[in-house]
């Protein structure tokens, strides 16, 4: 879009420009019928081949990566309300339908390690499996959390809240469309008030037991802050895809223009450098420290050929779309950021690969011979993911259409 | 529904387009408007140019309040005494401190992580802001970075003087070799000196160039008063006029600034660069900061999350200060209220709760983490804090970065200067605590019944600590009185009758 369509003049809100062509979701159901198949060939195949271990893990990668995209959304919705953000009303819409898709994704997401921990005595999760923590002492210590009665409550209680938040959001925003009421827009930003601190706290604690624990003898107090950077980031870097494909239907035009892309251009280069600090942070003290305890978990993931995705993800997640985004005419260029952030989604996809898959094989190599079940499993959830965004956008308005704010969304501008 | 800018209102009136707005009810701040379709005003009153001008050079150039020299004696007095017992812990040694053989680092670096903490806010603050396009900023930046600058000061005083034998302090700087010793600094700290010293230099250049154009202002209005009249207050004695003192001095500070529209050109780029190199450098040093005591292996001094923690309090403890300075300020100097709006104090209250929070999560995890290592030596070490001999430290630090905060939930709180004042003393308070009860408890126990002992700390310990609260003050009361508290241009820049598009410019 030229930046010309940026300036003034009215913008349309007639209906072929805020909503998407009925029947256009159709695409939407062939994704998640796909994303399924892929699912359930995953441990079909994983089961079939007495490798249920690998299976799970590809599926949990994908999961992860899917589960961040959603939560970073609802942190992204959130936040905008917090900060009572005017720019951001027109793009909200997008966020708000993948924040509501928690429950799906959540449920999804534990659905594969629950089996895990519940079915199938923990392969992956091994704080579950008799043999792996017979007569360690340290397992003992953590059996008050480590334990399918407290891991499986917390689970519900974890989705539990994110659907909460997630749905009470989505009313308020969708309720707004209808009556226009500007209280709404306060009462949203009283609920992410509270909700934020809780939000925080679940995500932790979920990245805790859905990620942590997979080498449940490690430990960080900054894994938490660790996950949400990531999930932040291909929150906003999905969010950048899916607005570029609504505009490449003709839709959003004046209403998401190039000004905004910036702005979320600026933010994903702020998190991607985040991202960075604080994995940097994690690893330089444990570094640095040298404590048993702790290297552990970059020691496993520096030897046995798992150095070189340490190594490119220093280079994929950080350094090259760090560089790139520092240009401006990049951040302001639909298609130039529809290759970065599809960049930035495969990255956080690899950072999820990186702390779950090295626990497959313990410590005798990256085993790559099973290449595509990886794929298989990894692309499962994300596909039934990118599938119901695609439904949920062709089932409303695309962006908030009678929120006080929006008037100076549409004449939002950078100054530059 | 439209959403109209107070901007635009300003402007539509002023330009005859538009009737008065109604008469407000008494006691009620515009700035609190809670509509969403409505941005409340930043500054009140209607001010215009001429008036902003008028009222901040007014706070240099017209004769300080009646408060003013009693409270700049007291803390200059304070400051003296602090600077005197530095000068008798240099003559004496760092046994004038109640520093031992178990507990050999207390107040000293308390002192130092609690200014540096505060001296990282206000450039974080102000560039932050800056980069997030929050024009509310406008009425706390100069404050915020003048503080910082300040803080920094008292920060590098404690390094400096807790070397031990002060007079071999040359052993640290790289002079030729003499008596067949290689001087060298001998200690990983030396990261830390570079950073902070890095972080002045940038802070003050930051500051000091949003300076500019203000102090070119209030050059020329003295050279104005020098040219309209023979008339106007000398020095006693010498009988030099202080207008010209004014022009020469300001003159010379303002480096030639014409406020031509290349100068701005030129003045909007810089600003912009350094608030970018700003944020991440004010992050990296607060996390070496960190890092001083993470990247050892002392249980309650290593744990990962320490970057991102102490850098969410120095924002907390940051905006604290700035509070605690500009809430008196507001009620002091005359008008102040227009531009330090009750929307303002809100805004900060709402960031101290948010960046509390960020504190108070920091602090679960390390207890969390201490329990779900199963080490039995970090377990120790935070049942310690709680059920040590240092209690009632835990305990302070808890009620005042945890507990007390929490009244920020309720909006009458956030809108009370008062409530905001005495919160931002216990966030003070409880930010100093942090630091003792991370340094001092963390070490006071270690693994032989042996190395077991208290910290006491002196009248030495405790004077110095309260001089550099008189030098910290003493500094800002200076900066109150001879520069402009507001970053004037930038003021003048977020009125309605800067924008001459109207509605075109609305965004916040």
């Amino acid at each position: 879009m030229s930046h010309a369509a940026a300036h003034e003049g009215p913008v349309s809100l007639a209906e072929g420009n805020v909503r998407l062509r009925a029947g256009g979701g159709a695409i939407g159901t062939v994704l998640i019928a796909a994303g399924v198949v892929a699912a359930v060939a995953t441990f079909a195949v994983g089961i079939g081949q007495g490798n249920f271990k690998h299976a799970l893990a590809a599926y949990h990668i994908g999961a992860m990566s899917s589960l961040a995209v959603c939560l970073g959304a609802m942190f992204w919705v959130m936040a905008f309300h917090l900060v009572m953000s005017g720019w951001s009303v027109s793009i909200r819409r997008q966020f708000e339908n993948a924040m509501v898709l928690v429950p799906v994704i959540g449920v999804l997401a534990v659905a594969g390690i629950a089996a895990d921990v519940f079915f199938m005595h923990g392969q992956l999760l091994t704080w579950m499996n008799g043999a792996v923590r017979q007569g360690d002492s340290l397992y003992e210590e953590k059996a008050a959390w480590l334990n399918p009665v407290r891991w499986g409550l917390f689970a519900l209680l974890y989705l539990f809240i994110w659907v909460y938040l997630s749905q009470r959001l989505w009313w308020y925003s969708t309720e707004q469309d209808r009556t226009g009421a500007p209280r709404l827009s306060n009462k949203a930003r009283f609920t992410s008030a509270w909700g934020m601190p809780i939000f925080g706290l679940s995500l932790t604690f979920a990245a805790f037991d859905w990620l942590m624990s997979v080498d449940y003898r490690w430990f960080s107090t900054m894994w938490g802050v660790y996950y949400f950077a990531g999930a932040a980031l291909s929150g906003m870097a999905a969010m950048i895809l899916v607005l570029a494909a609504v505009r490449r239907s003709g839709r959003l035009s004046g209403a998401v223009t190039n000004e905004h892309l910036h702005d979320m251009s600026k933010l994903v280069f702020g998190f991607v450098v985040f991202w960075a600090y604080i994995g940097f942070g994690q690893y330089f003290l444990i570094w640095y420290s040298n404590i048993p305890e702790e290297t552990s978990f970059m020691l496993a993931r520096k030897t046995e050929g798992w150095n070189a995705l340490s190594t490119f993800l220093v280079w994929g997640h950080f350094a090259v779309p760090w560089y790139i985004l520092l240009w401006k005419f990049v951040r302001r260029s639909w298609a130039l950021m529809t290759i970065v952030c599809a960049w930035v989604m495969v990255l956080e996809v690899a950072d999820m690969y990186w702390i779950i898959r090295p626990m497959v094989y313990g410590g005798t190599g990256v085993h790559l011979d099973m290449w595509w079940l990886d794929l298989l499993g990894i692309v499962g959830v994300p596909l039934i993911l990118a599938g119901l965004l695609v439904r949920k956008a062709h089932a409303g308005p695309l962006m908030p259409l009678k929120d006080p704010r929006l008037p100076e969304a549409l004449h939002h501008r950078n100054y530059v | 529904m439209s959403s109209i800018h107070p901007d635009r209102i300003n402007a539509e009136r002023l330009a005859g387009l538009a009737t008065a707005p109604p008469v407000p009810t008494p006691g009620w701040d515009a700035s609190l408007e809670d509509n969403p379709a409505v941005r409340p005003p930043l500054v009140l009153n209607n001010r215009t140019f001429t008036e902003v001008t008028d009222i901040i050079c007014g706070y240099t150039e017209n004769k300080p309040g009646k408060w003013w020299f009693p409270v700049f004696g007291f803390t200059a007095t304070v400051a003296g005494c602090g600077t005197l017992l530095i000068l008798y812990l240099l003559i004496t040694g760092v046994g004038v401190w109640g520093l031992n053989n178990q507990v050999d680092w207390a107040w000293d670096i308390t002192n130092f992580v609690f200014w540096i903490g505060i001296g990282h806010a206000g450039t974080l603050i102000s560039a932050i802001l800056c980069i997030f396009k929050q024009k509310w900023r406008t009425a706390i930046n100069r404050s915020a970075e003048a503080m910082t600058i300040f803080a920094v000061i008292c920060a590098g005083t404690f390094p400096g003087i807790h070397v031990g034998r002060i007079w071999m302090i040359w052993m640290v700087f790289p002079i030729p070799n003499s008596n067949s010793i290689w001087p060298n600094f001998r200690s990983p700290l030396l990261w830390d000196v570079f950073a902070v010293s890095t972080y002045f230099t940038v802070s003050l250049l930051f500051w000091y160039m949003g300076l500019i154009p203000d102090l070119a202002t209030l050059r020329d209005r003295a050279h104005q008063r020098l040219l309209r009249s023979e008339q106007g207050p000398r020095v006693p004695v010498l009988g030099l006029r202080i207008d010209r003192i004014r022009a020469n001095v300001y003159g010379f500070l303002a480096l030639g600034w014409r406020f031509s529209s290349r100068h701005w050109h030129r003045y909007e780029n810089a600003y912009l660069l350094l608030a970018g190199i700003s944020t991440p450098l004010v992050l990296s040093v607060h996390s070496i900061v960190s890092f001083d005591f993470a990247t050892s292996i002392i249980p309650g001094w290593h744990t990962t999350i320490f970057p991102p923690y102490f850098v969410a309090g120095a924002i907390f403890g940051g905006f604290a200060m700035v509070l605690l300075l500009l809430i008196p300020a507001r009620e002091l100097y005359p008008h102040m209220k227009d531009f330090v709006t009750l929307r303002h104090i809100e805004n900060m209250a709402k960031i101290i709760l948010a960046t509390g929070m960020m504190v108070s999560f920091a602090y679960a995890m390390e207890f969390f983490i201490a329990w779900y290592s199963g080490s039995e030596y970090e377990q120790f070490a935070f049942k310690n804090r709680i059920l040590g001999p240092y209690w009632w430290a835990w305990g302070t630090m808890t009620f005042c970065n945890v507990v007390s905060p929490q009244i920020f939930w309720f909006q009458w709180a956030r809108r009370s200067p008062l409530t905001v004042f005495i919160i931002s003393i216990f966030v003070t308070i409880g930010m100093w605590f942090e630091r003792f009860v991370i340094i001092v408890i963390s070490i006071h126990r270690s693994y032989l019944p042996s190395e077991w002992g208290m910290f006491h700390p002196t009248p030495v310990d405790v004077g110095i600590f309260i001089g550099t609260c008189g030098i910290f003050l003493t500094l800002f009361l200076l900066f109150l009185r001879f520069l402009p508290v507001f970053a004037m241009a930038e003021l003048k820049a977020v009125l309605p009758h800067a924008d001459p598009h109207g509605s075109h410019g609305i965004g916040a």
